[in-house]
């Protein structure tokens, strides 16, 4: 019992350390596209010298915004969902059962877009392209993202160990 | 019977998509006497840059790749697409670069069966104000819009502020004040990125600054599964169904669009030397790394760009 | 066209399973993509799907626009809002829901998003009319109705979407929103006039504001004006792009946030921040799902086969986005806004412009669509929205309090429909 407890603050604890990394990531990185964007109006307007390649290093930090916000939903299992007809679905089985068919699903499209896009950076990576403006290498951004979507697969693996830790202490609470 | 998804990348409106390779398709069928078809999705397979990655991995059997997207894989076909190259001949460039691919990089494409290469109308330096862009000095103090790769890294290295995007994003920056004039389009482009109403004349240069090469190629696996006979009469017209086809039409909507230059009020002005001198010279350093990548790949870089420009310039008379 | 069919049933039954529906999505377009050109070829596809989207320019408006909406949600701004509002019109029978009516048009104009407008004026207006005894029918209704206009009024993130998938002008796809999401105040204005003489009980009437929170509510309606017309004008008056005007909008609505007193910690930005985030990862993820299974439709030759169908059957324009109109419709009862606009419009592209629709007016008519489709049952987001904010209230009474609203988007549909003008001639004098 106290060994399931323990199991359980590991995985909350390095869950909400994981979470809480991500969170600041991907807020920074809105914070700069933000900024970004509007040092490049005044700048072009005062001072009369947009940023060279501008809208490409903002294309770039939405797919860095993107993935680790992704890694936060992920945690939280925070996704768009037809709710109508999970009340009916739930009675033909266990609430466990349906959680775990659920997690298992999205755990599974989440580790495919990471593989693709492993591969994808890879690709870039041994075939050198560059961007179109800025000629930097294609791999600095396809390989963050591919890096944040393996961490958002862990982090809903644990999101979801979590959860079912959490319906089994709930069950095994409930008086039959 | 063999069947080829054909990609096209531009608007399912424009030319390519439904003269271009709708030509192709019919030339090939023809020849074949139907064993080979083919047909185009109604929306892009894959953006822009992927289209030979998407050939390759057999996403779509056949599409048309912009040279300058993959700059890293293909060094011989950038030939044509060094800077003060061209001529105001699309065909007669077109032909020129598919001599030239013949004769120094034949087998540059080793991955698919390349079928075509051609270049189109090369764009002007437009500016969007009453004031033309004529002196070095007006460059300079000019916000503008420049097609990446070469043209954007000239403008750079003159001084003026330079916002690059895509073609296809061009309208958005030009119609909305970003800049105040822009260098890269031709005729079509104007045309299909909708950016004549905030254009007011134009800088003639006495030889194009830049022009832009594509490629046309299908997928190997796909190319096995057709007969040599079959083989050999695809290869016989493509060049001149895609190649020379594509050069032509866009030659012909540029001069289409050129024509209502005065209409629309758009001016046309003589470059000054001095601005022209200087734009050769910062176009300089492009052609000396592409000329070093070229000998890299061991190809015979100097000789190949010079026949392509005694070829294209002949040609072109 | 059989497989195609097929998809959109597996998807269906996904959906209704209960897997997210970004994922289940993106799967159905990658199974059904891999069948018909092989499994590797479908990995690229996914790929390049996936980092396009993900590093698209245009896209980069939808963080800074719920960044926007976000900052001026923690001025606390919609009260004052809501004050000026009530200011307005509380002189009139029912003039608490009027004023809330205006409120969330007011919002709309600095939130992209419908959510989120339907959550805020719950919060804010939900209060004020339980305590003048207005009915939960009428009170919730207005609110998860009016929290439509999020996505008329602009900034508006199906709209962003729209442009992306049909290659349409963002700016002048705003621009068009704006008389439409007008004409709508109007019709919710006058749903309350007609449900208030219907059923006089559910407003009481309230009492009059204060001389002091009069003044305070039109000092701060200010800022809301000035960053719309900043924002707006902006983009009409060609002096940024849509994006730069996301990035405009964001800068001030975080200046006016800290004016206002209220974000003036490191922690309180970063709340914001963070929302912003994980909200546009929430878009994206069923955008990702969207952009792949449209691939799968593509390949599958379902655009081509419908474009005979059109030929066929010889719509006209009018006919045609007719059709697309019931479709959208059966949609909307399960799908949110989102979801419609990137599986619905690629399929008729082809058809769309083989007949020549204006796809300005087309992009505002599916939204209007979609707009229904937010508050009518089974899934109504907006309903939920609402229900989830003010539990104690009955799902029912919400979804009978928006009945009205309903016919009043069917007229404000079918205005639009028959006067194309309301949507296309601020475009056509822009710039
Ligand atoms: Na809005
Ligand atoms: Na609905």
């Amino acid at each position: 019992m106290s060994g399931a407890s323990e199991n359980r603050a590991i995985v909350r604890s390095s869950l909400t350390t994981a979470v809480t990394i991500l969170e600041n990531i991907s807020g920074f990185v809105i914070l700069i596209m933000m900024l970004l964007t509007f040092i490049d109006v005044i700048g072009r307007y005062l001072f009369h010298s947009p940023i060279f390649g501008g809208t490409e290093i903002i294309s770039a930090l939405l797919a860095l915004a993107i993935f680790s916000g992704l890694g936060v939903i992920n945690a939280r299992d925070d996704h768009i969902t037809v709710e109508l007809f999970e009340a009916p679905i739930k009675r033909l089985m266990t609430p466990l059962v349906y959680e775990i068919t659920i997690q298992l699903f999205s755990v599974f499209c989440m580790g495919l877009i990471a593989l693709v896009l492993f591969e994808h950076a890879w690709e870039s990576y041994t075939l050198n392209k560059l961007t179109v403006v800025l000629e930097m290498p294609l791999y600095y951004v396809t390989a963050s993202i591919a890096v944040f979507a393996v961490i958002s697969v862990v982090s809903q693996i644990a999101g979801v160990a979590f959860k079912i830790l959490n319906v089994r202490k709930s069950a095994a609470g409930q008086p039959r | 019977k063999t069947r080829l998804i054909v990609n096209c990348f531009w608007p399912p409106q424009h030319f390519v998509c439904t003269k271009v390779l709708p030509g192709w398709i019919e030339e090939v069928e023809r020849v074949t006497e139907g064993r080979v078809t083919a047909n185009i999705p109604p929306k892009s397979v894959s953006p822009p840059p992927e289209q030979l990655a998407s050939v390759e991995k057999g996403l779509v059997d056949a599409a048309v790749q912009f040279n300058g997207l993959i700059g890293n894989r293909v060094t011989g076909a950038l030939t044509a697409m060094q800077p003060f190259s061209g001529t105001r001949n699309s065909i007669a460039m077109t032909e020129a670069a598919w001599e030239t691919n013949k004769k120094f990089y034949p087998d540059e494409f080793d991955t698919v069966e390349l079928l075509a290469q051609w270049v189109i109308t090369p764009g002007d330096i437009y500016s969007g104000t009453d004031t033309p862009i004529i002196t070095l000095e007006d460059f300079q103090s000019r916000k503008m819009w420049a097609l990446p790769g070469p043209l954007a890294n000239i403008a750079k290295e003159l001084g003026a502020g330079v916002v690059a995007t895509p073609a296809v994003r061009s309208n958005e920056v030009i119609a909305n004040g970003v800049v105040d004039s822009h260098m890269g389009l031709n005729g079509d482009g104007l045309k299909a990125f909708q950016v004549l109403p905030y254009t007011k004349s134009v800088t003639r240069v006495s030889r194009p600054v830049y022009t832009t090469t594509f490629s046309f190629f299908v997928n190997a696996d796909k190319w096995a599964e057709i007969s040599p006979e079959d083989q050999e009469a695809i290869r016989a017209i493509s060049q001149a169904s895609v190649g020379k086809v594509a050069a032509g039409l866009w030659d012909s909507v540029s001069e289409e669009v050129q024509a209502t230059f005065d209409e629309q009020g758009i001016l046309e002005h003589k470059i000054d030397p001095a601005l022209e001198a200087a734009l050769v010279k910062a176009a300089e350093p492009i052609t000396e790394a592409w000329l070093a990548k070229a000998s890299e790949a061991g190809i015979d870089g100097p000789a190949a760009l010079a026949h392509y420009r005694k070829r294209a310039a002949e040609l072109s008379e | 066209m059989i497989t195609a069919l097929l998809g959109f049933a597996v998807l269906l039954a996904l959906c209704f399973y209960g897997f997210r529906v970004g994922f289940a999505t993106l799967l159905v377009g990658f199974v059904g993509f891999a069948l018909e050109r092989g499994w590797s070829a479908s990995l690229t596809m996914v790929a390049q799907q996936v980092t396009e989207d993900a590093q698209n320019y245009n896209l980069s408006v939808i963080p800074l626009f719920v960044l926007m909406g976000v900052f001026i949600y923690r001025s606390d701004i919609s009260r004052d809002l809501y004050d000026a509002a009530y200011a307005a019109l509380g002189k009139f029978r029912g003039g608490l829901a009027l004023a809330t009516v205006l409120a969330c048009g007011g919002f709309s104009a600095v939130c992209g998003s419908t959510l989120a407008t339907a959550a805020t004026m719950s919060k804010v207006a939900m209060p004020q009319m339980k305590a003048y005894n207005y009915s939960d029918r009428l009170a919730a209704g207005t609110i998860a109705a009016g929290g439509t206009l999020g996505i008329m009024i602009p900034p508006s993130v199906p709209l962003v979407i729209y442009g992306i998938v049909a290659e349409q002008d963002i700016g002048l796809l705003f621009i068009a929103g704006i008389l439409p999401g007008m004409l709508l105040v109007l019709l919710f204005l006058l749903a309350v006039v007609v449900m208030v003489r219907i059923d006089p009980a559910s407003a009481p009437a309230a009492a009059d504001l204060d001389q002091e929170r009069k003044r305070n509510a039109i000092r701060g309606t200010l800022p809301v004006l000035i960053l719309f017309t900043v924002v707006l004008g902006g983009i009409y008056g060609g002096v940024f792009t849509a994006t730069e005007a996301s990035g405009i909008g964001a800068f001030g609505a975080a200046v006016i946030a800290v004016i206002r007193g209220h974000l003036r910690s490191i922690g309180a930005l970063r709340v914001c921040l963070v929302e912003a985030a994980t909200t546009t990862a929430k878009i994206f993820i069923v955008l990702f799902g969207a952009v792949v299974f449209t691939q799968f439709i593509n390949m599958s030759g379902m655009p081509y086969d419908l474009l005979d169908f059109v030929d066929d059957a010889q719509f006209s324009p009018t006919e045609l986005v007719a059709f697309i109109c019931l479709i959208a419709l059966l949609m909307g009862m399960v799908f949110e806004t989102i979801g419609i606009v990137v599986l619905l419009v690629p399929v008729f592209l082809p058809a769309l412009y083989a007949t020549g629709v204006d796809m300005i007016w087309f992009g505002i008519i599916v939204v209007l669509v979609t707009e229904i489709g937010l508050i009518t049952p089974p899934i109504g987001m907006n309903v939920f929205v609402v229900k989830s904010v003010l539990p104690r209230v009955k799902l029912t009474d919400i979804f009978r309090g928006v009945t009205t609203y309903i016919v009043a988007l069917g007229i404000g549909l079918i205005t639009v429909f028959a006067v194309p003008q309301i949507a296309t001639f601020l475009p056509s004098i822009a710039r």
